[in-house]
């Protein structure tokens, strides 16, 4: 049950690559889409959420991070593996609305 | 020839941490608009248009409301930024298609009402944020914060004196939540929420509501509107989150206002989180330095402007849908020479600005007024 890669959608009509999925194209206003792998990444800001709507005092703790995909557009990753730092190199996939980020290419 | 447009009356219901079972969104909202209209000596039945801020008000809208109070309006609206309210109402007072609009904001927005709102803020955060889970903004902001600490090479202490600045205003703020002294190691040393964020670069849920009245009638104490600018979607979440969209609309803002920031005695900038202060103080051209440090050391020996002279949301805490009208209030009631304890001396020009409603990674609604003592 691995997650697929993140595929993310790139203008049929200009090329220009967004994430998350949007109705037209903020450059050229084109509708058509179609996906384009953004597997890799580089991660760039991080933060560990210890409080929050749904962690609690005592509960496992949620890595984020910011991760400037190679295809582009910036993502809020999952780390799955737990923390990493600015500058590290992560593999992405998507499932279910979550974007997860694991070290390596 | 355009109708000068003023700010007649404007009011608060002060924001409570916990609520009882009786405050519902509807009566704050109520209360707000009838303590504002006492402000500008307006009676009800002069009210022809209500626009309305507020996220638990639903399945009610504006129209609702207005039937509930009793108003027969020309002109309704919903928008939870207060200062889009207050561009469309202006610019409706002087188009005549209405000639006294309250714009009330508020909302009973605690624990799992909170929760809801803030996983389903929109389709967005929905679909691709509460599946991580983000667990609502501070996340985000948390995000925002160490790209501006990294771009600006900043420590927390940056955002603590934005903290610490406002809390010095919010002892002279009897309506605060907070408004004990705190120091920099107390604020340093506060829980942490999501890293670098602490418990007090977060804002304290309130249930609360407030208000202003915009008319084109002679009113004693009147404030004029100069000019409001606002901007969506200016970057398209492309970019890192330090940029409000403000920057963009600052110059005409000034030009139309027909004052410099230099000019400015009061400032009143959104304040969920102290990075997005900073960003609009620099933005709005308060502040050379990205830090501000200057300007938020001096506010108690008379730095002008003086910044978020409420303590901000900050310390007042939000109420959902009133926190994008907390500045307005604040500035009018600081130019009607209303603030007692906490006013600003002489105050007769302020700016407020707001830069919130995230999408995906930031804020995406940036909006900003200046107003002056007419």
């Amino acid at each position: 049950m691995t997650a697929p890669a993140l595929a993310i959608p790139a203008c049929e009509a200009c090329g220009h690559r967004v994430f998350p999925p949007r109705l037209a194209c903020p450059r050229c206003h084109a509708r058509e889409w179609r996906l384009e792998p953004a597997a890799g990444g580089t991660v760039a800001e991080v933060t560990t959420v210890r409080r929050s709507l749904v962690v609690g005092p005592g509960d496992e703790r949620v890595e984020l991070a910011i991760v400037r995909t190679d295809a582009g557009p910036l993502v809020i990753a999952r780390l799955q593996d737990g923390p990493l730092e600015p500058g590290a190199r992560v593999a992405l996939t998507f499932r279910d609305g979550r974007v997860s980020a694991r070290a390596g290419d | 020839m355009r109708r000068d447009v003023v700010i007649a009356g404007a009011a608060a219901v002060p924001g409570v941490r916990r609520p009882g079972p009786a405050v519902s969104t509807q009566a704050l909202l109520a209360r707000a608009f009838e303590l504002a209209l006492e402000s500008a000596r307006i009676a009800p039945g002069d009210v022809d248009g209500l626009g309305v801020s507020s996220f638990s008000l639903r399945p009610d809208r504006a129209v609702d409301l207005a039937w509930q109070l009793g108003i027969r309006a020309r002109w309704v609206m919903d928008d939870v930024v207060g200062l889009s309210l207050l561009a469309h109402a202006v610019r409706a007072v002087q188009a005549g298609d209405a000639t006294t609009i309250v714009l009330v904001g508020g909302d009973r927005l605690v624990g799992a009402e909170f929760a809801d709102l803030a996983t389903n803020l929109n389709r967005t955060a929905r679909d691709y944020l509460s599946p991580l889970p983000t667990g609502g903004p501070n996340a985000l902001f948390a995000l925002v914060t160490r790209a501006h600490m990294r771009v600006h090479g900043l420590s927390r202490e940056a955002y603590g004196r934005v903290v610490l600045a406002q809390r010095a205003w919010a002892a002279r703020n009897p309506a605060a939540v907070y408004r004990d002294t705190l120091t920099m190691d107390e604020y340093l040393a506060a829980p942490a929420v999501a890293d670098p964020l602490g418990r007090y670069d977060c804002v304290p849920l309130v249930a609360g509501a407030e208000a202003v009245v915009v008319a084109a009638r002679a009113v004693d104490a009147p404030v004029a509107v100069r000019a409001v600018e606002t901007i969506f979607n200016h970057d398209h979440q492309e970019g890192d989150g330090l940029e409000t969209g403000l920057g963009a609309v600052a110059p005409r803002l000034w030009e139309r206002a027909g004052i410099a920031p230099a000019d400015v005695d009061v400032a009143a900038v959104y304040d969920d989180y102290p990075v997005t202060v900073l960003a609009q103080l620099h933005e709005l051209g308060l502040t050379r330095e990205p830090h501000a440090a200057a300007l938020l050391d001096g506010q108690q020996d008379g730095a002008r402007p003086a910044v978020n002279t409420s303590g901000g949301m900050l310390n007042a805490g939000q109420a959902g849908g009133a926190g994008t009208l907390h500045g307005l209030v604040e500035c009018v009631r600081q130019l009607r020479g209303e603030r007692g304890e906490g006013q600003v001396p002489g105050a007769r020009t302020a700016v407020v600005s707001t830069a919130t409603l995230a999408i995906y990674r930031y804020g995406a609604c940036a909006a900003a007024a200046v107003l002056e003592r007419a």
